[in-house]
Order: structure tokens, then C-alpha cells, then sequence
């Protein structure tokens, strides 16, 4: 029974997993090199070498990854800081409310929510002018498109922190950490020590496989960095969209060499996850 | 082995060829009544730009109860343009579909030229249309999309052309040369810009033309000898002035619409736009302030048309071919053109219509704010070659925006 009930599931990641995934990435592999596609002509490495012929690409990929890191660095750092202070009240009532809410926006709402309210024309701009804070447009600081990408930092921290704060309320909870915490008390711990020493080590290193998800979730993420990006550099799901979708058709199998380049980059991330999650578990 | 393989794969695309062209002169030898009877009943899908409630209203609450009515056509409109419609009917030909999910799609200029690249379009068919008659079809701005002769691929279905728009209460004179455009950036920092989209680039064109030496000097197929010797200067031009553009220059909005809204809210001092109703519809709605006035440049209003395409692996081309030709009867270009509906300029030579027909078109609410059509006619310049707007839009990004 248990061997019939493996088999299926084993069947179920293939059809809907794996060969989906594998498929596209031949796909794509195929088309950037001129295998297929509408208008290729046959095998050629040139798409590959027009790709790197700038720096386009590497500068995309990093811009991406440093996006990701500073923005769950904040929604990590802030969510350990909060669940640890407030846990208690946090479970009910209005404020698991409030921080339930951010998790019901899906990333393009909240994009276009920050950016109504961030930019020089927007609500927070307006009520600086209202006030006199500000005595004209121009004067409120660039939040959005910006040279630092605070608009789509902040982003992706509102739309994240709650699901760090949540999950880590419950690991305090189901971990019964506060047993360790007062432990680490008995024994002459001080609240500075139990935090570094103890909560915060163990909370990152159960969360670790979460947080790398998150930054793949962050890195390929596209309506937020459309929206408050700036037009260089760009994402790489922003770049890869418009190699495939600009007006010179004979792009396109460059936008494929970025899709390769992308899911090549995810499926090593997912086998450091995978490696991570069994740590996790050991533990 | 390997030879019999590509000798049956040989066989079978010239079948399919052969399958192709003898639907096409199926369909062109038998009569228009022939091709309403076969249309009778069909269902079509027609992909097309739905950001405008304008253009929405026209099509859900007029041509597509009108057409269901008339011809029994259900007629079904999703949105999508450009690269949308190119890269689905790409798509579906990658994959060897025979009967594409699209019938008619709204396209023009880079998107005529990219579908005509991957034959997506089925034609030439337009001769065959008896409301083609009434078209304007020896008006070189018809005639002719992004200067590639139509030859029947497309039906004219209306003109736009590009103007600019500015708050009269902010802007005493308006900008008309590039020398004044960089006279008004000094005195005026952070209050103007323009999208990295299709309309951005059509101003980015029209200062072309204007180092060009001015109207008609791009003309006919892209001349990369021109192109080469007038945009490194455009370059130039832009990246010594653009310190003075909105966010210094670092970065442009993405799309018209971002441009727009900063427009509407004071950020900016001008907006520009393709749709010749728009500056109307915006003041009635009270998104732009009624103190906005249209202009163009002094090198002239880059002007084309949009026109409707059947796709070439269309299951109901008869259908299609209805619709197009009720989109272009002289019924609904007085609605189409009427700026209570849509706005947008007809394609008919109206004085080639019947005087009833005539008479409604003069008829129509005038413009309050929008240009006037022999004016603009007078300084039209025929949108140019496609391959300008590819190499402008690549040199943009490499000259401009990385740098």
C-alpha cells in the first residue's frame, strides 16, 4: 500500500514537476540556440555570444540578487526583532489581523499601492505638500524608480515580513522556545545573550530552507520591479521579458538564453534548499 | 534513411502549402454574398488594445452586438497588442497549430511588419471587401504602414497622429524646435521626460526627421547611411540635456500612461499621444486640466493609421472578412470617429460616400481641444521605415539609458 501510495506521488511530481520544468528548459535551451523557432535557421552559438557581448546579463543578476538580500535582510531582521518583543499579543485579535493582511496582496496590487503612495505625485508627497513639509513636488525624495530601489525594497519587505513574523511566532510557539529562553535564564544568561546566543540561531537555522525559497521568490519576482524599477539596470525576469518581447524578433532566442541562465540558477538554488531542509530536520 | 525522412517532411509542408493557397483563392473566387452565407453563424476572436474605455464601449456596445445581429457573428474581443498578438501567433506556428485561436487582431506598423516576417497574415484580401471602395486607400498615410505597402494584408480601420500636450497655465510657449526644447529644459529641471514605449520613441523619431533636415527626408526604406550620420547626434543631444529630464535623466517611465498620470498630477509639464481624442476625453473626464492645449513640432506630426488583420491560420476567414468590412461601412467610421464614442480619424475618402453619409460626418461634435484635421494633414509626416523604431529603441537603451 505504501509502495502503491510512493509510486503515485513519485508519478504526480513527474507530470506536474519535473517534466513541465525539463520540457521548457529544452525548450528554451533548443530556441537559444537556433534549433527552433519561426524565425532560426539551425544550430549557432551566436545568441550566447550576443548576450554576453555586453555586460547586460551578469549586471541583471546581480542587481536581482542584491534585491533580494537587502530586502530579506530587513523583512528577516525585523521580523526576528518584532516576534521576539511581541509575540504573545500577536496571536489574536486586531494585530494578527493587521499582519495577516499583507499576505492576501498579490505582488502587482502591492506594487501599484507603493507606488500611489511613495512617488512625487503620490498620497505621502501630497500630505507633505498639505502640511508644508514640502513646498512643491519636486522637493520629496525619489522613492519610486529610484536611484536605490527603495520602492521595490519596501515592496517586497511589506509583502514578506509578514510571512516571516508568522512564521516565526509559530516556530517560538511549536518549538516551545521560551522553554530554552527561560533555561538560558536559569543559568545565568543575560537577555542580550538568550536573543544572540540562543533565540536568534536557532529561529534562522530552523527558517533557513523559508528564507531561501523567499529569495528565489524575490529574485525572479517581475510586477514590482516593472513598476518601481528604474530602466537600468533591470531584474532579470524584467530583461528576460523584454529580450522575448521587444520589436526586433531576431532578440528573441536571447531572452531564451536568460530563461535558461534563470532556471539553471533556481534548480541550484532548490538543490541547496533540498541539502538545508534535511539539515533542518536533522536538527 | 535520413534522406526519405526530409523528402517526407518535404512533401507534407508543400501539401500544406498547396492546402493554403487554394483556401485562399477558394475564398477570393466565390461571391461576397457566398462569403456572408458561409460567415453566418461563426464565432470569431479578435485580439486588440483594451486600455481605453472608449475604445471598450465601441467594441462591446456597438460592433460586437452590431455584427452578432446583422451577420450572426459572435464576436469576441480579448485584450492583447503588439508583442502579445506576434508572440501568440509565433507561438502557435512554432507549435504547429493549424487553426489559430485569433481571427483578427489590431495592428500596425512593427507588428504589420513582424507578422508579415513569420507569415501570420492571411492575404491579400481587401479588394474583395465591397466597403474597400470607400477607403482613402491613395493617401499615402493609409496606403502605406511604417512605408511598407499594405498589398491587402491589412484593412485601414483608422489615422492617428502624434501630438503633444501641455498646461497653457505652466507652459507660456510651447516648445517647437530642439533648440527651444533645450532652452525650456534649462529653465525648467525635472519637468520633462518621455516613455521608453512606442510613444517615446516616435518623439525620439521626430527630432530625427528634424536633423534629418525636416519632413519627408526618412522617407521610403530605411537608409542606414541616414540613420547612421543623424542619431549618433540625437545622442548626443539627449545625454547633454537629459540631466535637465525628469529623475535626472536616470531613468524613463516605462510606459505613455506613467507619463500621463505625472502629467495629470502637476509632476510633469507634457504628455504626448497617438489617439487624437484623447486630450478631449481627458479634459471632460477632468484627468488633465481644462487649461491643456494640443500642438505639434515644428518638423511636423508623425502620423499613421491602425488597421485590422486577419490571421493567416484563422478558422473563419469569411467571418473575418465580414467584420472587416463593417468596420470599415461608413456607419461605423461615423461612429468610430465620433469623439463621443471613440475619436478616432475614418480612413474613408469621405467625399467618395453618399450625401447622407456625408452629411452625418459633418454632423459630428467638433473637437474642442484636439488639432485641426487640415492642419495636420498639411504637416504629416508618414511614419518612417520600422527598422528605424528597432535600431531606436536598441540605441536608446545601449546610448542613453546604460550610459
Amino acid at each position: 500500500m505504501k509502495n502503491n501510495t510512493n509510486i503515485l506521488s513519485l508519478a504526480l511530481l513527474f507530470i506536474f514537476a519535473i517534466i513541465p520544468v525539463m520540457a521548457g528548459l529544452g525548450y528554451a535551451l533548443l530556441y537559444s540556440f537556433g534549433v527552433v523557432g519561426a524565425l532560426n535557421q539551425g544550430f549557432t552559438w551566436q545568441y550566447w555570444r550576443e548576450a554576453f557581448a555586453d555586460n547586460s546579463i551578469c549586471i541583471s543578476f546581480l542587481y536581482s540578487t542584491s534585491i533580494a538580500v537587502v530586502a530579506l535582510l530587513l523583512s528577516v531582521t525585523t521580523a526576528l526583532l518584532v516576534s521576539l518583543r511581541y509575540y504573545q499579543p500577536l496571536k489574536k485579535g486586531f494585530y494578527s489581523y493587521l499582519i495577516n493582511l499583507p499576505l492576501a496582496f498579490p505582488p502587482i496590487v502591492a506594487a501599484f499601492f507603493f507606488f500611489q503612495f511613495l512617488s512625487k505625485g503620490g498620497v505621502v508627497s501630497r500630505v507633505a505638500y498639505q502640511t508644508s513639509i514640502i513646498h512643491a513636488v519636486h522637493q520629496f525624495p525619489d522613492l519610486t524608480n529610484d536611484t536605490y530601489s527603495i520602492g521595490i525594497i519596501l515592496t517586497h519587505w511589506f509583502l514578506s515580513f509578514p510571512f516571516f513574523l508568522l512564521l516565526y511566532t509559530g516556530l517560538i510557539k511549536t518549538q516551545r522556545l521560551n522553554l530554552f529562553f527561560q533555561l538560558a535564564e536559569s543559568l545565568g544568561a543575560s537577555k542580550r545573550q538568550i536573543i544572540f546566543r540562543v533565540a536568534i540561531p536557532i529561529l534562522i537555522q530552523k527558517s533557513l530552507p523559508n528564507i531561501l525559497l523567499y529569495f528565489i521568490f524575490i529574485f525572479g519576482a517581475y510586477e514590482i520591479p516593472v513598476l518601481l524599477g528604474r530602466s537600468y539596470p533591470e531584474s532579470v525576469s524584467v530583461l528576460a521579458v523584454r529580450k522575448l518581447q521587444k520589436f526586433n524578433m531576431l532578440d528573441i532566442p536571447q531572452g531564451y538564453v536568460v530563461t535558461v541562465i534563470y532556471t539553471v540558477f533556481v534548480l541550484f538554488f532548490i538543490l541547496i534548499i533540498l541539502k538545508q531542509k534535511k539539515l533542518a530536520y536533522a536538527h | 534513411m535520413h534522406k526519405i525522412k526530409l523528402l517526407t517532411a518535404g512533401l507534407i509542408f508543400l501539401l500544406l502549402g498547396c492546402n493554403t493557397q487554394k483556401e485562399k483563392s477558394d475564398i477570393l473566387k466565390i461571391s461576397w454574398e457566398e462569403i456572408e452565407a458561409k460567415a453566418k453563424g461563426a464565432s470569431l476572436t479578435m485580439m486588440m488594445f483594451q486600455g481605453d474605455r472608449k475604445v471598450n464601449k465601441y467594441m462591446n456596445e456597438y460592433v460586437v452586438p452590431t455584427v452578432k445581429e446583422k451577420y450572426s457573428i459572435t464576436l469576441t474581443i480579448v485584450p492583447g497588442q503588439g508583442k502579445e498578438i506576434v508572440s501568440n501567433i509565433m507561438s502557435e506556428k512554432e507549435a504547429g497549430k493549424q487553426k489559430s485561436e485569433i481571427d483578427l487582431c489590431w495592428i500596425n506598423g512593427e507588428t504589420f511588419f513582424q507578422l508579415r516576417q513569420i507569415d501570420g497574415l492571411y492575404g491579400p484580401y481587401t479588394n474583395k471587401l465591397p466597403n474597400f471602395k470607400y477607403v482613402d486607400i491613395e493617401n499615402p498615410i493609409i496606403k502605406y504602414d511604417f512605408q511598407q505597402e499594405v498589398k491587402g494584408y491589412e484593412t485601414p480601420w483608422g489615422q492617428s497622429f502624434y501630438y503633444l500636450i501641455y498646461d497653457s497655465s505652466k507652459v507660456i510657449v510651447p516648445p517647437v524646435t530642439m533648440a527651444q526644447f533645450e532652452k525650456w529644459w534649462k529653465a525648467n529641471p525635472g519637468k520633462f521626460t518621455f516613455s521608453n514605449d512606442f510613444s517615446g520613441m516616435t518623439l525620439l523619431k521626430s527630432w530625427l526627421v528634424e536633423l534629418a533636415g525636416g519632413m519627408n527626408t526618412l522617407d521610403n526604406a530605411f537608409d542606414e547611411k541616414k540613420y547612421n550620420l543623424y542619431a549618433p547626434k540625437l545622442w548626443d543631444w539627449i545625454n547633454a540635456n537629459k540631466k535637465y529630464f525628469w529623475k535626472k535623466g536616470e531613468t524613463f517611465p516605462s510606459s505613455i500612461s506613467d507619463v500621463s498620470k505625472m502629467y495629470s498630477n502637476g509632476e510633469l509639464a507634457f504628455t504626448m499621444s497617438f489617439n487624437d481624442a484623447d486630450i478631449d476625453n481627458k479634459v471632460s473626464e477632468g484627468v488633465f486640466a481644462a487649461t491643456s492645449k494640443a500642438y505639434i513640432l515644428q518638423s511636423g506630426s508623425i502620423q499613421n493609421t491602425h488597421y485590422v488583420g486577419i490571421t493567416a491560420n484563422s478558422g473563419s476567414k469569411e467571418a473575418a472578412m465580414v467584420v472587416c468590412n463593417f468596420l470599415i461601412s461608413p456607419e461605423a467610421q461615423i461612429k468610430k470617429n465620433d469623439i463621443r464614442l471613440w475619436g478616432s480619424r475614418t480612413v474613408l475618402a469621405v467625399d467618395k460616400l453618399e450625401k447622407q453619409w456625408q452629411d452625418q460626418f459633418v454632423a459630428l461634435p467638433k473637437r474642442k481641444y484636439g488639432l485641426d484635421p487640415t492642419y495636420i494633414k498639411l504637416n504629416a509626416i508618414k511614419e518612417l521605415a520600422p527598422e528605424y523604431m528597432i535600431k531606436v529603441f536598441e540605441d536608446f537603451r545601449k546610448k542613453v539609458i546604460e550610459k
